[in-house]
């Protein structure tokens, strides 16, 4: 299944959205439970790259079906993805814990453990999908 | 390893849900269960009646259940679990006694573990603490509570 969009492009997105994040932690503190959730959407789309790269089709939904897998089941289930499932879940659980169960989060915690957790998906999945060719 | 209970298929060919799951040895992974890729909702049937421990025979989805208790459980800060058989998905909900990262993390491993022993990806794992989710709420919404650690 094609999709409309590049690598760059995901790349581009994910980066856009971290850097939005860290906007948020930095000048905006007062909304900083949105910032895990800008953070798991820079993970979805480092996630989406590596998909388009390795030409898995990319899921409309975060968890799929019998017949359709999610992305996060994709992320469980791939030899190389399930290195980086603890991270991508923790970001998943706590961004719904600060939407839905109304989680309060800390500068600390997003110094200490969020970001850092968005920075090792990052470190895993570029390298896998940079190249000259896919960057053009 | 878990102790894996085998299956006989001819009472689901009688009930009257258009799918079931079928689960079944697969040698060539040095017997792991494996299961076939349709399934059967909670919500067509009652499996509550065969859930005595003598029974000759378990739903799937009580497999299912055996093997994510047996799993998460090792987790002492896993205080309970929560599930709730779809037609096409299982959503768990593991809650912990705290906001414990750490635990987390040792949860997400399990997860994976259930994946691979079990063959199917499905899932909606969902980890958050009992003080943010309790599980009454859960089961107001439909969930099955599959464990509660004894205190």
């Amino acid at each position: 299944m094609s999709t409309p969009h590049t690598i760059a492009e995901y790349i581009k997105q994910a980066e856009h959205n971290a850097e939005f994040a860290q906007y948020i932690r930095d000048k905006r503190s007062q909304y900083i439970d949105w910032s895990v959730t800008c953070l798991f959407y820079a993970a979805v789309h480092f996630v989406n790259a590596y998909f388009e790269k390795f030409g898995i089709p990319i899921p409309r939904r975060h968890r799929g079906d019998l017949g359709a897998p999610g992305r996060t089941n994709i992320v469980q289930s791939d030899p190389q993805l399930s290195a980086i499932y603890p991270e991508y879940r923790h970001l998943d659980d706590e961004s719904r814990d600060a939407r839905y169960e109304l989680r309060r989060i800390s500068e600390g915690d997003y110094d200490n453990f969020l970001r850092p957790l968005l920075d090792k998906i990052s470190n895993f999945i570029l390298p896998k999908v940079t190249n000259s060719d896919d960057m053009n | 390893m878990l102790n894996l209970r085998e299956w006989r298929s001819r009472e689901f060919q009688t009930h009257p849900c258009p799918h079931f799951y079928v689960f079944f040895v697969d040698n060539r992974e040095h017997g792991d269960l494996c299961m076939t890729a349709v399934g059967v909702s909670s919500a067509d049937f009652d499996v509550r009646e065969s859930t005595a421990e003598n029974s000759e025979w378990i739903y799937p989805e009580q497999q299912v259940a055996r093997v994510l208790v047996d799993l998460f459980k090792e987790i002492p800060q896993v205080k309970s679990i929560c599930a709730q058989f779809g037609d096409d998905q299982i959503t768990v909900w593991t809650l912990l006694d705290s906001y414990d990262r750490d635990a987390r993390e040792k949860v997400y491993g399990k997860e994976l573990e259930v994946c691979r022993l079990l063959k199917i990806h499905n899932f909606d794992f969902r980890v958050t603490s009992a003080d943010l989710v309790p599980p009454e709420d859960l089961v107001a919404a439909g969930s099955r509570e599959i464990y509660n650690r004894p205190s």
